[in-house]
């Protein structure tokens, strides 16, 4: 059984290029990669760390850059969450779905899509989720401006 | 004209959908059922493609209580932000609350009192238990059962005024602060839990015999709607769900937060007495079996309630995150409601990224009612339990 490896350690060895930081230590662990390399670092998570589940997909908006964050889980044995970060330039996100081979990341990136403006390339269905398909923006980016009105609905009030 | 949803036409999905028995050939027709529907407790939109009674896809169409909460979240200050949780999932608000407030705890390092935590506990559990017997009686309503509905609420009402007592809110809480909690519980309080508790055990049989092991009840959800242990991970269904699909995995046994390690508790395991792993039955039953669970940890913590303060005292009003990051989650009655929270040192938080439980919950509408009957695709949605305001929050 090799279910227990830590993500830095696991990456290190099989994606040594890919990995551009890691933070062992704190309150929140984690290991940034290049983007394009999202998917195969997610595959090592799940053969050799023991990632059974994706848990969460964020996105933060750095005003210099974007980060997207995924958050795996690992339930046994010594459940505990394990993080992968890439950092994307603010004007043109794009970062390889997880789609195909995380089922749970289907509707985590649409909501990231249309909250935060990343493209997830190769997502089988990449539309807004939460808000209507004529929504103006993406809320979670630091600049957005508040629509003053929404199909004639004074939104000022 | 072919009708499309966001950007795909349905008929272009027609593929994936498994060849079904189809002893008589009706025309296909495309319909809306909701946002205004009884049995999708709350605003969701599922658009049905069927061919006579059967399911050929159910896609959920959700958003319409879209108010951005992390937005909101960052353009407040701390204090401000706590009560603005409680509005995503409005059933199970205090554990959301606990969400939240762990993950900023965790980032800031600030240390809680122990009595703080043994109120939460007792507290968050208390609402777990209102949460599970409105599900357990909607998911009823749902299968045509509408007596077992007011039994359930007669002892919810009475949690209710329980928790509305220490709080001063029936529904939406903001009790659980930075740092500890707000009120403390009298004695008197305490021994009329204790026997709350008691009653609830109490009228398990009763509900059990109402509803659980009702023929008719059975027959309806027993095989069900099944879904799988590998479907449930991959989607990133936690909570009874997953528990119901045969995984035992419960955050507050596996990565114990808020003192839970001092209680004794089981955490029950599907599959149950009747019916299959997975099904609308299971998960129906697995919600009452944690409720007996729930009354197993108040009582505990109500003997074994230590005294002392009740909020550490440097969390004020102008208090502040120091820089920082942090992801911690929690078990909420639908499952795993988690916070991702990152802080640059200012009044606001920089981002809170929370995950709603019901959102990856309601993901797998669209897998799991392939070929079923419209009449058990509301057993399949009922024995999900999700609450819109955290789908869409």
């Amino acid at each position: 059984m090799s279910g227990v490896r830590s993500p830095a350690e696991a990456l290190s060895d099989a994606l040594p290029d890919a990995v551009v930081e890691v933070v062992a230590e704190g309150t929140h662990p984690f290991v940034r990669v290049e983007p394009e390399s999202i998917v195969e670092a997610a595959r090592v998570l799940k053969e050799q760390c023991g990632a059974e589940m994706l848990h969460q997909i964020s996105g933060v908006d750095f005003e210099d850059r974007i980060e997207v964050v995924y958050h795996f889980a690992r339930l046994a044995p010594d459940p505990d969450f394990l993080c992968l970060k890439v950092s994307l330039p603010r004007d043109d996100p794009v970062v390889p779905t997880l789609a195909h081979e995380w089922r749970a990341a289907n509707w985590a990136e649409r909501e990231t899509w249309d909250l935060l403006g990343v493209r997830f390339s190769g997502h089988p269905h990449l539309f807004r989720i939460l808000l209507p398909e004529d929504w103006e923006g993406h809320p979670l980016r630091k600049d957005y401006a508040f629509p003053e009105s929404y199909h004639g609905i004074d939104c000022t009030q | 004209m072919t009708p499309s949803i966001q950007g795909v036409a349905l008929n272009q999905r027609e593929a994936s959908v498994p060849a079904l028995p189809r002893d008589i050939q009706t025309e296909e027709l495309v319909f809306n059922m909701g946002p205004q529907h009884p049995s999708t407790h709350g605003v969701l939109r599922v658009v049905l493609r069927t061919d006579g009674e059967v399911v050929l896809e159910a896609q959920p169409l959700i958003g319409n209580l879209h108010r951005c909460c992390e937005k909101i979240l960052e353009n407040l200050t701390y204090v401000q932000g706590v009560p603005y949780v409680d509005r995503m999932d409005y059933l199970g608000s205090l554990n959301m609350e606990l969400g939240l407030v762990l993950a900023v705890e965790k980032a800031a390092a600030i240390e809680v009192p122990k009595r703080a935590q043994y109120l939460r506990v007792i507290l968050c559990e208390m609402n777990r238990i209102a949460s599970h017997l409105m599900a357990a009686g909607q998911f009823g309503l749902d299968m045509g059962a509408f007596t077992p509905f007011l039994y359930m609420f007669r002892e919810r009402e009475e949690g209710i005024r329980l928790l509305d007592e220490v709080t001063g809110g029936r529904l939406l809480y903001h009790y659980i602060r930075y740092g500890g909690v707000t009120r403390d519980v009298s004695d008197d309080w305490i021994g009329r839990t204790a026997v709350w508790c008691d009653r609830i055990d109490a009228h398990m049989q009763e509900y059990n015999d109402l509803l659980t092991y009702n023929h008719i009840f059975l027959n309806r959800a027993c095989g069900v709607a099944i879904i799988d242990k590998q479907t449930a991970l991959a989607f990133g269904a936690t909570g009874p769900i997953l528990r119901a699909a045969g995984v035992g995995r419960d955050l507050r046994k596996d990565m114990p937060y808020s003192s839970y390690e001092d209680f004794e508790f089981d955490i029950p395991v599907g599959p149950f007495d009747k019916g299959v792993v997975g099904d609308s039955w299971s998960r129906y039953k697995q919600r009452l079996l944690e409720m007996t669970q729930s009354t197993r940890i108040i009582r505990q913590a109500l003997d074994k309630l230590p005294e002392g303060e009740i909020q550490h005292k440097k969390v004020t009003r102008g208090w502040k995150a120091p820089a920082g990051e942090a992801y911690v989650a929690s078990e909420a009655p639908r499952g795993e409601i988690s916070c991702y929270f990152v802080s640059d040192g200012g009044k606001k938080p920089y981002r809170c990224r929370m995950r709603g439980p019901s959102f990856f919950n309601i993901a797998l509408l669209e897998e799991t009612s392939r070929g079923l009957l419209i009449g058990d695709l509301i057993a399949l949605m009922g024995s999900i339990d999700i609450t819109l305001g955290e789908v869409d929050r």
